[in-house]
C-alpha cells in the first residue's frame, strides 16, 4: 500500500509515519501543492497512492484545494471505483463545517478531527479495505 | 371761576392721566374725563354725589380709608400706591394713584393722579404665569433629561458588560486556537509511546524524546495562558507606550492565527502615546479579527493585511489595511454603531468595532476613520503622540 501525508507541522507528519509505517510505503509533504504534484505523478507511473492524509490548514495551497485537484486529476485516468484513492482530511474541531462541505460533495472519503488516534488511523484503513483486522497491532 | 381754575380746569379736563379731588368727607369734587373714562363713566356721572369709596374695590376700603385720614391728619404729605378700583360694568381696573394733600381756605382735601395699570398688571401676571409655567418645565425637563440619563448610563453599562464578555470569549477562543496544534502533539506523542510500546520499539532515547515533547508542550500551553491574561487584564493606570514596538507585539501575537495570510508592519512613527496596553491590543486584535474574517469569507486568493504605522503633527497614526474587497457602501457608515455586525449572529457579537472606537476616542483622546481602498478596507486610528 502507498500512502501520502500532506501535513505542515514537521512532529505531527513525523508522528503520522511512525503510526503507518507497518502498513505502508510512505511519501510526507509539508503543503498542499506539493502534496497534488505526488499526487499526479504515481498516477503518471501507474501507482497511485492507496492512502492519502490530507491537513486542511497549510501553507502554498490549503486542503481543500489540494482535494479538489487531487480528485480532477484521478477523473482523467478514469480509475474504477475501487481503484480511487481513499482521502482523509485531518482537521481540527473549528474546521468541521469545511469538513462536512467537502464530504456531501463527495470528494474526501472520510475525515479525523485532531487530535488524530492512532486507532482511528487504523480503523479508517479497516473501513475503507486497505488493511484486515488481522493487520491492526 | 378765579384765574387758578380756570388754568386748574384747563390742564386736568384734556389730561391724559385721571385727576381727581376729594374733600375730607370722601366725596368727590372733581374728576377729568380720562379718571371716569378709566371706570366707565363720564365725569359729571361722579361729581358731587358719589363717595370715591363705592368706585375702589370692597377689599381695598379699609386701606384707602385709612391712608386719606392719615392724609388729612397730616400725617404723611402725599402717597404713591396701587389700589384695584371698580369699573361701571363691575370688572376691577388695577390703577396707580400718586396723591397728595392740598388746603383750599382752610379746608383739606385730596388731590391725586391716577393712571389705568391694568394692561401692565396683566402683562406683569402674564409674566409671572409664564415664570411659573416655565420653572415647572425646568423642574420636568431637569427630571426627563436625569431620565435619559440614567437609561443611557444602563445601556452603557450593558454594553461594557457585553463587551466584557466579548472579551473573555475572545481569550478563550484564542486559547482554544493557540492549544489546538499542541494538543494534537501530546495525543500523538503519548500514542507514540503506547505504539512503540507494542511493538517492543521502545527504547530509552524514544522515552526521552517523547516525555521532553510533552513537557515542552505543556510548558508552551501554560505560556499561552499567561499570554492571553496579560493582554486581556484590567489596567488602571495610563502608562507610557513606545508605539512602533507595540504595534508589532500585538502583530506578532495575532500571526499566530494567520498562517496564510501575508502580515507586514512598518513602524517607523518613533513616537509614544499614553494608554493602557491591553486597551491598544483590545482595538487593533479587534480590527484585525475581522480583516482576518473578511479575507476567509471572502476566499481571498492572496490574502493580505498590512499595518503602518506614522506620525505628523503630534498626531500618530496607525494604520491597517486589507485586500479582502472593502466594506460595502450601505453599511460603512454604521460599522461602529453598537450590535451592528456583518456577520452572522454566531460569530459577530458587534461590539469589537463600537468598543474600539469608544477606546479610541474616549481613552485616547483620537479618532478613527475607515475607508474602502484599492482592493480592501483601511482602518486609520489617530492618537495623540510626543
Amino acid at each position: 500500500m502507498r500512502c501520502l501525508i500532506a501535513e505542515d507541522v514537521e512532529f505531527a507528519r513525523e508522528m503520522m509515519s511512525f503510526f503507518l509505517a507497518d502498513y505502508a510505503e510512505i511519501d510526507s509533504v509539508d503543503n498542499g501543492e506539493t502534496a497534488v504534484e505526488l499526487f499526479s505523478a504515481a498516477l503518471e507511473e501507474g501507482r497511485p497512492y492507496n492512502f492519502v492524509c490530507l491537513d486542511i490548514l497549510m501553507p502554498k495551497m490549503d486542503g481543500q484545494e489540494a482535494l479538489k485537484r487531487m480528485r480532477q486529476i484521478e477523473a482523467l485516468h478514469e480509475p474504477l471505483a475501487q481503484e480511487k484513492s481513499v482521502i482523509v482530511m485531518t482537521t481540527a474541531m473549528n474546521s468541521l463545517e469545511d469538513m462536512q462541505e467537502a464530504l456531501w460533495r463527495g470528494d474526501c472519503t472520510d475525515y479525523l478531527v485532531k487530535p488524530v488516534m492512532f486507532a482511528d488511523l487504523v480503523a479508517v484503513m479497516t473501513k475503507y479495505g486497505l488493511i484486515t483486522k488481522q493487520e491492526t497491532v | 371761576m378765579t384765574y387758578n381754575e380756570i388754568n386748574f380746569k384747563t390742564l386736568t379736563d384734556n389730561a391724559v392721566v385721571g385727576v381727581y379731588l376729594i374733600d375730607k368727607n370722601l366725596s368727590i369734587l372733581y374728576v377729568n374725563s380720562a379718571a371716569a373714562a378709566m371706570l366707565g363713566y363720564l365725569p359729571e356721572e361722579l361729581m358731587g354725589t358719589t363717595s370715591f369709596l363705592s368706585l375702589i374695590h370692597p377689599e381695598e376700603i379699609s386701606l384707602l380709608t385709612n391712608n386719606y385720614r392719615q392724609r388729612l391728619n397730616g400725617e404723611i404729605p402725599s402717597a404713591h400706591y396701587t389700589t384695584r378700583g371698580l369699573h361701571k360694568t363691575g370688572r376691577i381696573v388695577n390703577i396707580e394713584v400718586f396723591a397728595s394733600l392740598l388746603e383750599d381756605g382752610g379746608e383739606r382735601l385730596l388731590a391725586g393722579t391716577v393712571i389705568d395699570i391694568s394692561s401692565r398688571t396683566e402683562a406683569e401676571q402674564q409674566l409671572i404665569e409664564q415664570q411659573l409655567f416655565l420653572e415647572k418645565l425646568n423642574q420636568t425637563l431637569e427630571q426627563r433629561v436625569a431620565e435619559e440619563v440614567a437609561i443611557s448610563r444602563e445601556k452603557e453599562r450593558m454594553i461594557m458588560q457585553q463587551s466584557r464578555f466579548a472579551a473573555l470569549g475572545e481569550m478563550v477562543a484564542g486559547i482554544a486556537h493557540q492549544w489546538r496544534q499542541p494538543l494534537n502533539t501530546l495525543g500523538m506523542s503519548i500514542q507514540a509511546l503506547q505504539v512503540a510500546h507494542a511493538k517492543g520499539i521502545l527504547t530509552a532515547e524514544f522515552m526521552e524524546l517523547h516525555s521532553q515533547r510533552t513537557l515542552d508542550e505543556l510548558q508552551y500551553m501554560s505560556q499561552t495562558i499567561d499570554n492571553f491574561r496579560h493582554f486581556f487584564r484590567t489596567e488602571t493606570v495610563l502608562v507610557t507606550i513606545y508605539l512602533d514596538d507595540a504595534v508589532r507585539k500585538i502583530v506578532d501575537f495575532f500571526s499566530s492565527s494567520v498562517a496564510l495570510i501575508s502580515l507586514t508592519v512598518d513602524a517607523r512613527s518613533q513616537k509614544n502615546i499614553s494608554g493602557h496596553m491591553n486597551e491598544l491590543t483590545q482595538i487593533l486584535l479587534s480590527i484585525l479579527n475581522n480583516a482576518r474574517d473578511a479575507l476567509e469569507q471572502r476566499d481571498i486568493a492572496e490574502p493580505a493585511i498590512q499595518v503602518a504605522v506614522t506620525a505628523a503633527d503630534g498626531m500618530a497614526c496607525i494604520r491597517i489595511a486589507d485586500n479582502a474587497g472593502g466594506i460595502p457602501v450601505e453599511i460603512i457608515d454604521r460599522i461602529f454603531d453598537p450590535f451592528f455586525s456583518s456577520r452572522d449572529r454566531l460569530t459577530g457579537t458587534g461590539l469589537g468595532l463600537y468598543m474600539t472606537r469608544a477606546i479610541v476616542e474616549r481613552h485616547m483622546n483620537g479618532y478613527i476613520a475607515v475607508a474602502n481602498v484599492s482592493d480592501g478596507a483601511e482602518f486609520t486610528i489617530s492618537i495623540p503622540c510626543w
